[in-house]
């Protein structure tokens, strides 16, 4: 979605030829407030991609976007171990984790004009010093960098939509920040998260339903579904003209080898078991006077439901060393997570050790049975025998999931794609997902509409603001256009627009 | 593991969505899904005899165990007296989470026999949870104890009002709307919810032993008929040393209109335990035809009384029965306007009201007052305390529960014949069994013998 021009000049002054690029660096050191860095901005590099394999957005996770920003230090602000330093009190624990924001530009006339194009965290610096420069670069990742610091364990979600899945997931993991996030297309049936990281589990549950899961610019996260750039204004239409008399380099690769002749999609059933101990303890726990344990119980399956372990049902016994009952002495806990509980086992006795015997915990399994496979084959006989199997995704528990994705990507795949790599002056409103049309006559492009699957910008003072995108032809995404749209199609018996997958 | 039908995922749409095969043709799934389970074969409640009370202080008639699905409870009985102008009382009462009895409906009258139905809201009572399963108790006295108070209960059940159902809009050549879709998603999930987690079993009077006279029909065991169409499946087994015996079908209304739907041929002793069987088609043939010229007429939703009686032709042999089965069968025809929905796929062009509207269409054939009307029956299992019974049904759900009689292995008979036997874990209180381990059928028909009481369920549920 490309970002609002509304009141700025940069559609005209991103392609003159005297275009003035202007930045602006903020940090955020004490999390609180922005400071301005730029007086020390030498350079930046950011980078951010929709697809790892075959050219596609849908197939695989991306780690997110990443930004490389190189300042001056001179005098040592940025040195961690310099206690002269005014930001010493912040980081001489390290540089890592503070706020990052970029916004980048043209001057319009002497008005510099710039929009957002990165915001994250410093993940890590790198200094060094030679003869004339010392300088310090900060290796940032956008929005996302939270989240895959974040292990997330989830209860278990029943029949959420793969957006409200994310929802939950974010919020567990204590996100508080901005989501835009589309109306999912499919419904989870058993959706759980288990010490795994939050953003990685969102990308997952996106691509479940071949869709993608990215941070924007502005730091917002974004789930997109299959269809979105079928739908989004700055998708249908073009955000900006490539024309020939600026780029510096053009290219255009047709990938033959990754033209199939038919796509395999997985999905794994599962179903409620009948209640079972999920978890059986393998020693006793000791619970020493007035202490409190926590004891993690990791079960055999994920579980739709799991009980808090008592000793009326049998699920432990409490002891001392000579076997006296103990049990009005123990007070348990639990925090039931989807595949596993964090027990607490809290002593009450002043001078008893509580031995706990034969700890366990029941509750009603989520078994998982064969993977299922459905195969959608071409008919356009480009190539044969070629089947591309898509990765296995826990979260693809039913055949309309694996169906949609499979008859999608076997239009796809069915041909060999074309990815177009174009380098320029940048055009600071592009975004991901946004439509651009590709002109240069040599290569017999006239106007080839694209979708922006990957960008890189490289700024530096007193250089060209330069980017490079990956581009992937409109045409080579979707089988039709015209599809039947809510809202905006209407109901017709005869010749409505067409039905998606 | 086996696998069981599975209603389809559903999500909602937004506007500014495109929508496609895989979502249209989930919506309509779920109509079919509904379709299938609303021409489901399954064993018909169990319906006690006459019983007959003579003490003026109030006593047990009939006994009960209920998974209480709902706070609205089904009931449905014949009360009397065998003394004109004396007056019968009854009440019914379920045994709480506080160990105490709860009266939640008390009956008395004078009319002889009085049929009642009804419902009873029980969302005021706070002793009983929902998932639970609960004893119920028919309790019953006369005025006079020189004369009986008599009692047949055919129905004991707890029936869910619909949730989340909004008149699903019809639609029209023009602007699409979410907010239609919306409403038909929303009105399937509320249909399927409406669904009961249980799949009765019969239970069936204890095995008897005909000593009448040859000639005479006996009754034998009763069923409780809330009438689908079209058909029954009736069988029983029987062991006769010689001679001929025959058994039938008899069909009554609340009115006490009553025919025989299925005479059987003469049936040959064989000296051995035989299984006997008939389909009876209600609506067709020799029994239509009795129906009608006894008055019946075949109402969905509505009770009929199911008996199955039979006769011995040589009074130098005992006829010994046991081991009821009575399936409501259907031929499968949906009923009403039921529209068959399209399959869709990918680039078609027909997204308009003609197509979409059958799904609506089918939904109000499946709601309230439609030809296919769904209903949330969850049906009461009978029992005598410490008695072990047969019950038999069709296997459409993955668990059972029963409860063992004392001293007894409840067994599966199940297979070609009922001649595959599987021995059930015993134990105190409600038990519950994966079926899917054992193998069974998906819809065929089986007994359980040496239980209690039992019934399918989609999980296993505890007593309170």
């Amino acid at each position: 979605m490309a970002q609002s021009l509304a009141g700025l000049h940069l559609a005209t002054t991103w392609n003159a030829a005297g275009a003035r690029p202007t930045a602006l660096l903020q940090v955020s050191w004490d999390g609180a407030t922005w400071t301005d860095e730029t007086s020390r901005l030498l350079a930046f590099e950011t980078g951010a991609t929709l697809h790892t394999g075959k050219g596609l957005p849908f197939l695989g996770e991306n780690r997110g976007g990443t930004a490389e920003i190189v300042l001056d230090n001179h005098d040592g602000r940025y040195s961690r171990r310099n206690a002269a330093s005014p930001l010493h009190a912040h980081i001489a624990d390290g540089l890592r984790g503070f706020g990052v924001r970029l916004s980048a530009g043209y001057y319009y006339g002497a008005t510099p004009e710039r929009l957002r194009q990165f915001t994250g965290y410093i993940e890590y610096p790198g200094e060094s010093e030679s003869l004339a420069q010392n300088r310090v670069s900060f290796n940032c990742l956008d929005a996302s960098f939270p989240l895959q610091e974040t292990p997330l364990k989830t209860q278990m979600y029943a029949d959420y939509r793969s957006d409200e899945v994310m929802a939950a997931f974010l919020t567990e993991a204590g996100y508080g920040g901005s989501t835009d996030l589309d109306h999912g297309m499919a419904t989870i049936p058993w959706a759980w998260a288990d010490a795994e990281n939050a953003w990685m589990q969102c990308q997952i549950v996106a691509r479940s339903e071949g869709g993608v899961f990215y941070a924007s610019k502005e730091g917002v996260l974004r789930f997109e579904r299959f269809t979105h750039w079928l739908e989004s204004a700055d998708s249908l239409s073009s955000q900006v003209s490539l024309e020939r008399n600026r780029v510096t380099f053009l290219a255009q690769q047709q990938s033959w080898r990754d033209c199939y002749s038919g796509v395999r999609a997985q999905w794994i059933p599962r179903s409620e078991g009948p209640e079972m101990a999920l978890y059986e303890a393998h020693e006793a726990i000791a619970v020493r006077p007035g202490q409190t344990v926590t004891h993690e119980a990791r079960f055999r399956y994920p579980a739709q439901a799991a009980y808090v372990p008592t000793a009326a049902d049998g699920d432990f016994q409490a002891v001392s060393a000579g076997m006296r009952d103990l049990s009005a002495n123990l007070v348990v806990g639990a925090t039931i997570y989807g595949s596993l509980a964090e027990i607490t086992l809290a002593n009450t006795s002043t001078s008893q050790t509580i031995y706990v015997l034969d700890l366990r915990v029941r509750g009603v399994p989520l078994l998982a049975e064969e993977a299922q496979t459905v195969e959608e084959d071409s008919a356009l006989g480009l190539v044969e025998d070629k089947v591309f199997d898509v990765p296995t995704n826990d979260y693809v528990q039913s055949e309309e999931q694996a169906r949609l994705q499979a008859a999608f990507l076997r239009d796809v795949l069915q041909r060999p794609r074309e990815i177009l790599t174009w380098s320029g002056p940048c055009a600071p409103w592009l975004e991901l997902g946004d439509r651009v049309d590709v002109t240069s006559a040599p290569q017999g492009l006239n106007a080839l509409e694209c979708y922006i699957i990957g960008m890189r910008q490289t700024w530096s003072a007193g250089a060209i603001y330069g980017m490079t995108l990956e581009l992937l032809p409109v045409t080579d995404l979707y089988a039709a256009t015209g599809y039947f749209t809510l809202g905006t199609s209407e109901w017709a018996d005869a010749g409505s627009d067409y039905l998606f997958y | 593991m086996t696998t069981l039908p599975r209603f389809p995922t559903i999500p909602e749409v937004e506007s500014g969505q495109i929508i496609g095969a895989t979502y249209l043709n989930a919506l309509a799934r779920g109509a079919e899904h509904l379709l299938g389970v609303s021409h489901a074969s399954y064993a018909l409640p169990y319906a006690t005899a006459v019983l007959q009370r003579l003490e003026d202080s109030y006593g047990d008639m009939a006994t009960y165990w209920m998974l209480h699905t709902s706070d609205i409870v089904a009931y449905g009985f014949f009360a009397g007296n065998t003394s004109a102008g004396k007056t019968w009382y009854v009440h019914l009462d379920y045994y709480g989470d506080d160990d105490t009895w709860h009266t939640v409906g008390a009956w008395s009258g004078t009319a002889s026999p009085s049929a009642q139905s009804g419902t009873l809201d029980l969302s005021a009572e706070t002793q009983i949870t929902v998932g639970k399963i609960y004893q119920w108790r028919w309790q019953g006295k006369t005025s006079d104890a020189s004369y009986y108070t008599t009692l047949q209960v055919t129905m004991l059940a707890t029936r869910p009002a619909i949730s989340g159902w909004a008149a699903p809009p019809t639609l029209s050549a023009g602007a699409s709307s979410h907010a239609s879709l919306n409403t038909y998603r929303a009105d399937l999930m509320a249909l399927n919810t409406l669904l009961p987690p249980t799949n009765p079993l019969s239970y069936c009077e204890d095995g008897k032993e005909h000593l009448h006279t040859q000639g005479d029909w006996v009754a034998w065991t009763r069923f409780a008929y809330r009438y689908r169409p079209n058909g029954l499946s009736v069988g029983l087994w029987a062991n006769m040393l010689s001679s001929t015996w025959n058994w039938r079908v008899r069909f009554a209304d609340a009115a006490g209109n009553g025919a025989t739907v299925y005479t059987s041929p003469d049936v040959a002793a064989v000296g051995a335990w035989k299984y006997e069987s008939a389909d009876i088609d209600l609506t067709a043939g020799a029994a239509a035809t009795a129906l009608a010229t006894a008055g019946i007429t075949l109402t969905l939703g509505t009770g009929y009384l199911v008996t199955i009686e039979a006769k011995r032709n040589s009074d130098d042999h005992a006829l010994n029965i046991r081991r009821a089965l009575c399936v409501r069968t259907s031929n499968g025809t949906p009923g009403g306007a039921w529209a068959d929905n399209k399959l869709w796929a990918h680039k078609n062009t027909d997204v308009g009201p003609t197509q979409l509207n059958k799904v609506r269409t089918d939904m109000l054939e499946l709601y309230t007052g439609g030809a296919e009307e769904l209903w949330g029956d969850s049906h009461a299992a009978a029992y005598v305390a410490d008695e072990d019974r047969p019950c038999s049904g069709v296997h459409r759900m993955r668990y059972l529960n029963y409860r063992c009689a004392a001293g007894e292995t409840p067994t599966l008979l199940y297979g070609a014949g009922f001649a595959e036997e599987y021995g059930l874990p015993t134990g105190a209180g409600w038990l519950g069994f994966d079926l899917s381990s054992v193998g069974l059928p998906a819809g065929a028909a089986y007994y359980v013998v040496n239980v209690e009481a039992a019934f399918e369920g989609d999980a296993i549920y505890g007593e309170a």
